[in-house]
């Protein structure tokens, strides 16, 4: 099944003279369930696409259709809680708010929702985090991998459709990355949820099960590296 | 290589935050142009003022009548003394050319040059004499007919003046208006103003030639002087002094001997110290002095001290304000742009940099901006008085009552090398101390302080509270978290807030406490009778027969519209003890046990320090509004009438304080003042026993009088406002009762009788009955004074709304100030709010959370500010409170709530408004790019 769809996307930052083209033209679609790294050298719009997919950029031309709907056709409050229930983005830095401590960040799209929280679930995904002493922190206490971490048990907790992670790893060591991604790619088996990764990291990128490469605002090479776990 | 790459990135960093930077630069701006109208206004304006001053009597600011050469010698010599002017009377001459058969003389003086100018004198033709053979002429003379012309010359043969009686039939002749009686067969010399009655029955009028003579050409002609009487017998005219001698006509004299003359100073103001008055009246040594007080008042130096004490106290208040004002607009900049600048910082500190680079920065970075500040700030501020004196002159005139203001030359700005010297110095000084609290602190940031932006150390930990998310979503948690846990950013808004208010509060509570002071101080009046609908009042001792001859012929002229009489009596009448209530008793024990400094008992109270004799005050209210107010009082007002049984009114309320009530010489334990509500121990139909002291059989006389009811001060309050300091029980009688009274009491000038007040309302100037009138003051052991109502007011209603302005305008720069701070200070923590928003943004808040989520910040910062104003202008009041208090005494001065509770209202409106202002302008895509 298509979860996610884009379809001619461009991006022009700027005019004249002056104006880049982060992205030229860029299309294709992702099933749900698949986990896809996006990979290509520094400045090639991969942060431009992850952030327009995630609805909070807007391309200058193009449209993305998430589960059929085309989420720049959104008003803008239609947008954000579209956002809020079926996206988790997750970023190299600053995911979370320095003043929530790191049970409010996990809940903090759940609770902009209106809903109640759960403390059993919230309970097992700080445990799953390993973060069960670190709860009444704040970000600003934590480790970059903790923060991180913080940042993936949100997207579970909140259990959003897609998970656009922007170079989680970027600041982290090996070992820290490769947990980060592992925790990621647990969620996505076991939760279904659509993963898209940018990394420059080949052996993360190799995890996937399916790696874009973006070169100066164009998909160069879309290549299937293994079937999707649940796919078809 | 730069030079100094410290200095190179804080420019780079003040270009790249160019809107904080000019925020900044206007405050500072804005804190110039305040201290130049702190300094440079009020030098000017005070100019301005003596300017107008000096219309009405002349810009001299001492004269010294009838001294000798000696006391003018060493008056010349005082070192505050700028200039002297010498005049005198040379006599009196007929003036054979004149037209007006009432006026047939001249009355010559002389004045030395600068004279003319200081007391206003005007040519309308001709020249001004150059020598003391030269004269100018009163122009009253020319408009009456006669006929000279300039280039004339007049031969003069002096003589003295006096009047003899010749009706042998009238007891005596009074001549009220120049305090002059003739008994039979009587001769008196009559003074310069003395009319020509010409001849007639019951008096002559004797000249006797002194032998003096002289010959004068007339060279000009000049507006006829102030002090000329229209009624006098004798025209101006001025000669030029030779060398010794002259008058300016106050002591009314006709010829001063040789060797006297008048002595007229203008000071040095800046030198004057402040027991001048004593100086001058020792060197005086008996003979009469005059200030002009009018124009000595404005410049600080009148000889009312309590007047030079709120003009400075008034400065001092404003450069403190001002100061505190903007320490925190600038010192907020500096500090809240932490984050910002700790990148730089940061990226200084991990090359290198020492504490003192660091500062320096700060210290660079106020300097650049003082530097194209202070000019412009000092310029504006000389536009904007520039601007206030041509929008308030027209305003001022009127309000000291003088129509030539609109004749006067532009007004010139005075700056001087003190002035600017204090603006540049004050300002300097503000932003250094803005800029050293900040640099301090900065210095000692390390590092990864810097870098991480993060100066949190502890490991606290941090609960969620379930509850506050139940109760206010997810926006009350965030918008708690917020302002709980990262205090610093929102800090700034708060104070700037709380600041905001407590200078509006402390404003609004500053103008009630002027007007306090000014009302109680220099218009401190124990009773003010409502005289709104009269023009002038006649003062006299008693009810003499001079008196009633004057009034008599003051309610006939046909002047006159209408009038009204009242009679004051303090320390008139004495009663038992027990004519005072048990509350006034107990309130003077409390105050005997503060001056005692012990609880002193009831007992040894009756014992030792209560006498069986008390004080009362009378007054003899006019009749018609006697009436009213018993009306008012449900008394019947014929019972109050009759002076066969006389009756009284009690006013109902009185106070006491340690101030009021001065026990010897020993000092209280602390102020206290008592309001009391019930004075007078007695009920209505209860009888009176007052005692009055016979000044002619030396003994106390009891003259019973009825309390006909006892009226509250709010029933009396259209007419009779009552004081702070009335610690005696007032008796409101008739003006018949009243003479009843003084015919025990009264009849001497130094008895302790009932003096009576006589208003009056003119028809138009009515200038010669004024004029006549106003003689009367300058007989020397007057039992009469004519005033003009409100004049003596004049120059305290001047005062209470120039300082009115004055707040007014500090007020609204103030607020500026205030305000750009409290932007800056919105912005700075919407800025630093930035990332936060971003993340907020990415996990899906709708802006109608963002906005729910704002307005709880709002409110949680505002409650804070609210507090922290509370607090501040809570202390400041008490602060406040304390020192009028013990500079000024008794002031009633409640805290200003009104005023607070605006103030609060206007802040929380004005937080709102900027934090929506500033978001709105910096939300969306941009917050995304960080
Ligand atoms: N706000 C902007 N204004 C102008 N140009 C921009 C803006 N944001 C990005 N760009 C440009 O768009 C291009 C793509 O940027 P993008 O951030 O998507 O690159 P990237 O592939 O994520 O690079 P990296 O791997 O370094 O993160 C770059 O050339 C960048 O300079
Ligand atoms: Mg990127």
């Amino acid at each position: 099944m298509e979860i996610l769809r884009c379809e001619h996307l461009s991006k022009i930052y700027g005019s004249g003279d002056t104006s880049v083209n982060a992205l030229d033209d860029v299309s294709f679609s992702v099933e749900a369930g698949e986990f896809v790294s996006i990979i290509g050298p520094s400045g090639s719009g991969k942060s431009t696409l992850l952030h327009i997919l995630g609805g909070v950029d807007k391309p200058t031309k193009g449209r993305v259709m998430i589960g059929g709907t085309d989420i720049h056709a959104l008003g803008e409050n239609k947008l954000a809680v579209f956002r809020r229930r079926q996206i988790g983005l997750i970023y190299q830095f600053y995911n979370l708010l320095p003043v929530l401590n790191v049970d409010e960040n996990i809940v903090l799209p759940h609770l902009l929702d209106g809903r109640k929280f759960d403390q059993e679930r919230l309970d097992l995904v700080v445990e799953r985090m390993g973060l069960t002493d670190r709860r009444n922190h704040l970000p600003g206490q934590l480790s970059g991998g903790q923060q991180q971490r913080v940042s993936i048990g949100r997207a579970l907790y909140n259990h959003p459709a897609i998970i656009l992670a922007d170079e989680p790893t970027g600041n982290l060591d090996r070992r820290n990355g490769e947990e980060i991604v592992h925790l990621l790619k647990e969620s996505n088996r076991s939760q279904k949820q659509t993963l898209l990764i940018i990394t420059h990291d080949e052996s993360i990128a190799l995890q996937a099960d399916r790696m874009l490469s973006l070169e100066d605002g164009c998909i160069t090479r879309d290549e299937r590296i293994r079937m999707t776990g649940g796919g078809m | 290589m730069r030079r100094n790459i410290v200095f190179y990135v804080t420019r780079q960093y003040m270009k790249q935050n160019k809107g904080r930077t000019f925020v900044t630069f206007i405050g500072i701006v804005f804190m110039v142009i305040l201290m130049t109208g702190v300094f440079i206004g009020k030098d000017t304006g005070i100019g301005y003022l003596e300017e107008i001053a000096a219309l009405k009597d002349g810009k001299w600011h001492v004269s010294m009548y009838d001294v000798t050469e000696e006391m003018c010698e060493e008056a010349e010599a005082l070192p505050y003394v700028r200039e002297t002017g010498r005049s005198k009377a040379i006599g009196v001459t007929g003036f054979a050319q004149s037209a007006n058969e009432e006026r047939p003389y001249l009355n010559i003086k002389a004045y030395s040059p600068v004279c003319f100018d200081w007391m206003n004198i005007h040519l309308t033709e001709g020249r001004l004499p150059e020598n003391e053979e030269e004269l100018v002429l009163s122009k009253s003379a020319v408009d009456d007919g006669a006929r000279v012309k300039v280039g004339d010359w007049i031969d003069a043969r002096f003589f003295k003046r006096s009047v003899t009686k010749i009706d042998e039939e009238a007891k005596e002749i009074i001549f009220p208006f120049s305090g002059i009686t003739l008994k039979d067969g009587e001769t008196k010399a009559v003074p310069e103003s003395f009319p020509y009655y010409g001849e007639n029955d019951s008096f002559r009028e004797n000249i006797e030639y002194t032998g003096k003579t002289g010959r004068y050409q007339i060279v000009g002609v000049i507006e006829t002087p102030s002090y000329e009487d229209p009624g006098a017998a004798g025209y101006t005219a001025i000669t030029g002094l030779g060398g010794q001698a002259e008058t300016t006509g106050k002591a009314g004299l006709t010829e001063q001997p040789e060797d006297r003359s008048n002595l007229t100073l203008l000071f040095d103001l800046e030198l004057l110290p402040p027991d001048y008055g004593m100086e001058i009246h020792d060197i005086a040594d008996g003979c009469e002095v005059d200030f002009n007080n009018y124009v000595l008042g404005f410049s600080a130096n009148s000889s009312e001290s309590t007047l030079n004490m709120v003009i400075r106290y008034l400065t001092a208040v404003f450069v403190v304000l001002i100061m505190g004002a903007s320490v925190l607009l600038i010192y907020n900049v500096f500090n809240l742009s932490f984050q910002e600048r700790s990148r730089y910082l940061g990226m200084l500190c991990s090359v290198g940099a020492t504490g003192r680079q660091k500062r320096s920065s700060i210290y660079y970075e106020s300097f650049c901006l003082l530097i194209f500040a202070l000019p412009t700030g000092i310029l504006a501020g000389i536009g904007i008085i520039k601007l206030a004196m041509l929008v308030f002159r027209p305003l001022l005139g009127m309000m000291v009552g003088i129509q030539e203001v609109a004749e006067l030359s532009p007004v010139s700005v005075r700056i001087s090398g003190e002035n600017m010297a204090a603006v540049v110095l004050v300002s300097v000084f503000t932003v250094l101390i803005s800029a050293w609290l900040p640099a301090r602190k900065i210095g000692k940031i390390g590092p990864i302080e810097c870098i991480r932006g993060n100066t949190e150390k502890k490991s606290r930990q941090y609960a969620m509270k379930p509850s506050v998310i139940q109760a206010f979503g997810a926006e009350g948690m965030l918008a708690r978290n917020m302002l709980t846990r990262q205090k610093r950013r929102p800090r700034a808004a708060a104070v700037s807030a709380a600041v905001f208010m407590v200078i509006l509060i402390v404003t609004v509570y500053g103008t009630s406490t002027i007007h306090e002071i000014l009302d109680v101080k220099i218009n401190r009046s124990v009773f003010d009778i409502q005289t709104d609908d009269y023009d002038y009042a006649l003062y006299s001792y008693g009810y003499s027969a001079e008196y009633e001859a004057l009034k008599e012929e003051i309610a006939n002229s046909p002047d006159v519209v209408s009038t009204a009489e009242w009679g004051e009596g303090m320390f008139t009448g004495q009663v038992p003890s027990d004519t005072y209530s048990a509350e006034y008793w107990e309130a003077l024990r409390e105050i005997f046990s503060l001056y005692y400094h012990r609880d002193i008992t009831e007992e040894e109270f009756r014992k030792e320090h209560m006498q069986d004799k008390s004080v009362v005050n009378i007054l003899a209210v006019d009749d018609k509004s006697l009436q009213e107010i018993a009306e008012r009082a449900g008394v019947s007002a014929e019972r109050l009438m009759d002076a066969e049984r006389p009756a009284a009114l009690m006013v109902k309320e009185g106070v006491i304080s340690t101030d009021t009530y001065r026990v010897s010489e020993m000092e209280p334990k602390r102020y206290r003042i008592f309001h009391i509500e019930n004075m007078p121990g007695l009920k209505p139909g209860d009888e009176i026993p007052l005692e009055l002291y016979d000044p002619d059989r030396e003994e106390n006389v009891t003259m019973p009088v009825e309390n006909a009811g006892i009226v509250s001060q709010e029933i009396l309050s259209d007419y009779i406002t009552f004081g702070n300091d009335n610690q005696y029980i007032w008796l409101l009688v008739s003006t018949g009762v009243a003479r009843e009274i003084n015919g025990i009491a009264g009849g001497r000038k130094d008895s302790a009788g009932i003096s009576p007040m006589l208003y009056m309302k003119m028809d138009g100037e009515a200038k010669e009955l004024t004029g006549r009138l106003e003689r009367l003051n300058d007989i020397e052991d007057s039992d009469f004074m004519f005033a003009k109502l409100g004049t003596q007011e004049n120059l305290m209603n001047t005062l209470v709304r120039i300082a009115d302005m004055l707040l007014g305008c500090f007020v609204v720069l103030t607020s500026v100030i205030c305000l750009l701070n409290l932007f800056n200070s919105i912005r700075g923590w919407r800025d630093e709010s930035r990332r936060d928003q971003a993340v907020l943004y990415s996990v899906g808040m709708t802006s109608g959370q963002m906005h729910k989520m704002l307005l709880y910040e709002c409110a949680g910062i505002f409650l804070r500010a609210v507090v922290w104003a509370g607090i501040c202008s809570g202390l400041l009041y008490l602060l406040i409170q304390a020192g009028v208090t013990k500079i000024f005494g008794n002031l009633r001065l409640p805290f200003p709530l009104a005023g607070a509770a605006f103030s609060a209202v206007l802040a929380g409106g004005v937080l709102a408004v900027f934090t929506f202002l500033v978001h709105s302008r910096k939300s969306g895509i941009d917050s995304m790019q960080n």
